[in-house]
């Protein structure tokens, strides 16, 4: 259900307390800067403005300036006073055109600026960036104070002076920004780390717990520290742990309880099964001269009491199975060999077809490889019918060769609903025939015995009818 | 979850959407912040012409000279101080104050406007045509009448030669410097009258400081 591969916690916490850190640092870092850059601005205009304004605040002049040297001594007087750092001084007056320096004009000064300040009675500023230089331009008019009127002079003074300082002050102060900004950010790791590993350690405590309860150890708890979300997480996992644990455990003495009982009634049965069995065979011997109904009385009772003594058998073979009490005992043994006296002990040699490999070995356990075999073969026997053919093989698998045995009979197959249950135990495939000649535990025992031996089995119907059973089994048996 | 809640196909559109707000807003934050900063000049720009308060006030070197209005050499009103008739150590100004003819029962106010008026008629002295001084009012000869009245706080100046047909420029200089030159200040206006008529009333907005 994942849409995209999510990053971890930790990538997300460090970068959410790096974004903030940015966000605030750099807000803070233009904030500062803005008002810092625009007030050192402010002052330079404003100092050099009114030091101009100074200088020619009650200057007596003589009207009209009839020289422009005149004009030039006004400028030069003006220039010597400058502030904040040197400009030069231009002047205007009627067609006449004077400096402080040598040029009668400006080529910085803007016509907008000159416009300005001759129409409007106001000084007046403009920046301008000429050749990626700045410059602060500005225009001072001069009016007359005559008998308390304002008259306006028609001389205009402007001052030109180049921003190098400002700028590299302005420059100055965004190195300081990012200078001061950088190491903040690197120092905010540091609280995002703290903050993901008290986060992410408890996250993976609990990871590791819920790893270990799935590999079956339901005692595992988790350290419940401080009072927080997690730790209240921790409890619950811990009470949970705990109820399951408790749970599973009830189940597994009741089911042990269970297989225990079976195994006791067994066993129990097994001592009375014994002296029946005697005496059945006795009653066998002497059915011949006993009249005919009792004698068929006789017969079956000793019939079914062989049945009796082989449910039995089964049902101490599984319990030991439950018990996992049974043991393996391998040997290597000629596959040919050891399937030739299985079929020949039960005298199924004529019914049976078999392919097997010459001088194949293995090493498995004969016992129960020949309970095996013999229930698979008696199976179809029974329920298929002949032919039945064994087929012998050899597979390589990653991790060794593993040794698979088919059977496979012809007769009418096995029902699909049937399938997936055959291996069960009592499970009975035609539910009418109630009473067949096995115990019902044939292939459950089976199933068990091949995969003590560390195989699987598998049932399945061939592509021409028929059931196959397919026994596969590593080629040495490990205990 | 999708498939544990089964719900409507938009609950999934909607959840999808909730769990890509707070993805998008950390977006939009970082993409403000960033061009925030980028907005940030480094370098001093330029800017507009800005207003940066009062002019220099300079005062004359001849604090009580007779102020008259020219035209400059770039068309513009231009005044021009000379000595006399408000220096108090000048004996030519007295004189002229004096030999200027009223019968008027202000005359002490209006023969200063008279005497004034009269030099700017003579035309710029020499110094001044140096500095590229002239005028636009036609040529005067010597003796020509200039009588002047109060009515209330207006002045009425009265020429012999006519008024309605003046340039501009030459309304501008007469008025400007007729306003300047009365004794009774303020004066509200000016109106000039010849014997083609008068002028519509007005002030010297030229030079206003």
């Amino acid at each position: 259900m994942k849409r995209f591969a999510p990053l971890g916690l930790r990538t997300r916490l460090i970068a959410g307390f790096l974004l903030v850190a940015a966000i605030s640092a750099l807000t803070t870092a233009a904030l500062a800067y803005r008002e810092a850059r625009s007030a050192v601005l402010r002052q330079t205009q404003d100092t050099a403005v009114a030091s101009m304004r100074d200088v020619l605040d009650r200057r007596p002049i003589r009207l009209p300036y009839t020289r422009s040297t005149d004009l030039s001594a006004e400028c030069r007087d003006i220039a010597r006073l400058a502030k904040p750092h040197p400009w030069a001084v231009f002047a205007e007056y009627g067609t006449m055109r004077a400096s402080s320096g040598n040029s009668g004009t400006s080529t910085v000064i803007t016509p907008e600026l000159r416009k300005a300040a001759h129409e409007a009675p106001r000084a007046v500023f403009q920046r301008v960036v000429k050749d990626g230089t700045p410059y602060l331009t500005f225009g001072m008019p001069a009016v007359m104070d005559y008998r308390g009127e304002r008259i306006g002079t028609g001389a205009v003074f402007y001052g030109v002076m180049a921003m190098n300082t400002e700028q590299t002050t302005i420059d100055a102060m965004v190195l300081a920004a990012r200078d001061g900004a950088l190491p903040g950010l690197a120092i905010s790791v540091i609280p995002a780390l703290l903050a993901a590993r008290s986060v992410l350690r408890p996250v993976r405590d609990m990871r590791r717990a819920a790893r270990r309860m799935g590999e079956g150890r339901l005692d595992t708890r988790i350290e419940v520290k401080g009072r927080d979300e997690l730790a209240e997480l921790a409890r619950t996992f811990n009470e949970t742990a705990g109820a399951l644990e408790a749970s599973v455990q009830e189940l597994q003495q009741a089911e042990a309880r269970a297989r225990r009982f079976a195994a006791d009634v067994s066993h129990e049965l097994r001592t009375p099964l014994a002296g029946m069995l005697a005496v059945t065979e006795v009653l066998d011997e002497d059915a011949a001269r006993l009249d005919p109904d009792t004698a068929a009385a006789v017969r079956l009772v000793s019939a079914e009491t062989g049945k009796l003594a082989h449910l039995v058998d089964d049902l101490m073979e599984i319990s030991r199975f439950d018990a996992r009490a049974a043991e393996l005992h391998t040997d290597e043994v000629d596959m040919a060999e050891t399937i030739a006296k299985t079929l020949e002990r039960r005298h199924w040699l004529e019914q049976v077809h078999t392919d097997v490999p010459d001088g194949l070995r293995a090493r498995l356990d004969p016992r129960r490889f020949d309970v095996v075999l013999a229930n698979l073969v008696g199976n179809a026997l029974r329920h298929g019918g002949g032919p039945v053919r064994i087929r012998v093989y050899a597979e390589a698998r990653p991790g060794g060769p593993w040794l698979l045995t088919e059977v496979a009979d012809s007769g009418p197959g096995i029902a699909p609903e049937v399938l997936p249950h055959i291996f069960d135990r009592f499970y009975k495939a035609d539910a009418a025939r109630t009473r067949s000649a096995g115990s019902g535990l044939g292939l459950a025992i089976t199933l068990e015995n091949v995969r003590l031996h560390g195989g699987t089995i598998r049932a399945a119907n061939g592509p021409y009818g028929g059931a196959v059973f397919t026994v596969e089994m590593p080629w040495e048996a490990r205990t | 979850m999708t498939e544990r809640t089964a719900g409507h196909p938009a609950e999934g559109a909607i959840r999808r959407l909730r769990r890509a707000w707070p993805a998008a807003a950390a977006a939009v934050l970082a993409a403000a912040a960033v061009a925030g900063c980028g907005s940030l000049p480094t370098r001093i720009q330029g800017t507009d012409v800005i207003e940066a308060g009062q002019p220099a006030v300079v005062t004359s070197d001849r604090p009580n000279g007779t102020l008259l209005f020219f035209i400059g050499e770039n068309g513009r009103l231009t005044p021009a101080l000379r000595e006399g008739l408000f220096d108090s150590d000048d004996g030519n100004a007295e004189g002229g104050l004096i030999g200027g003819g009223g019968s008027e029962s202000d005359s002490g106010y209006l023969l200063p406007v008279t005497f004034v008026m009269s030099r700017l008629l003579a035309g710029p002295a020499d110094a001044e045509r140096a500095a590229g001084l002239h005028t636009a009012v036609p040529f005067s000869p010597k003796g020509s009448e200039v009588k002047a009245e109060y009515t209330g706080r207006q002045l009425n100046v009265r020429f012999t030669f006519p008024v309605t047909e003046l340039s501009a420029t030459a309304r501008a200089q007469l008025v400007c410097t007729a306003y300047h030159a009365g004794l009774r200040r303020p004066v509200t206006a000016v109106v000039l009258l010849g014997p083609d008529g008068e002028t519509e009333p007005a002030r010297c907005d030229e030079t206003d400081g």
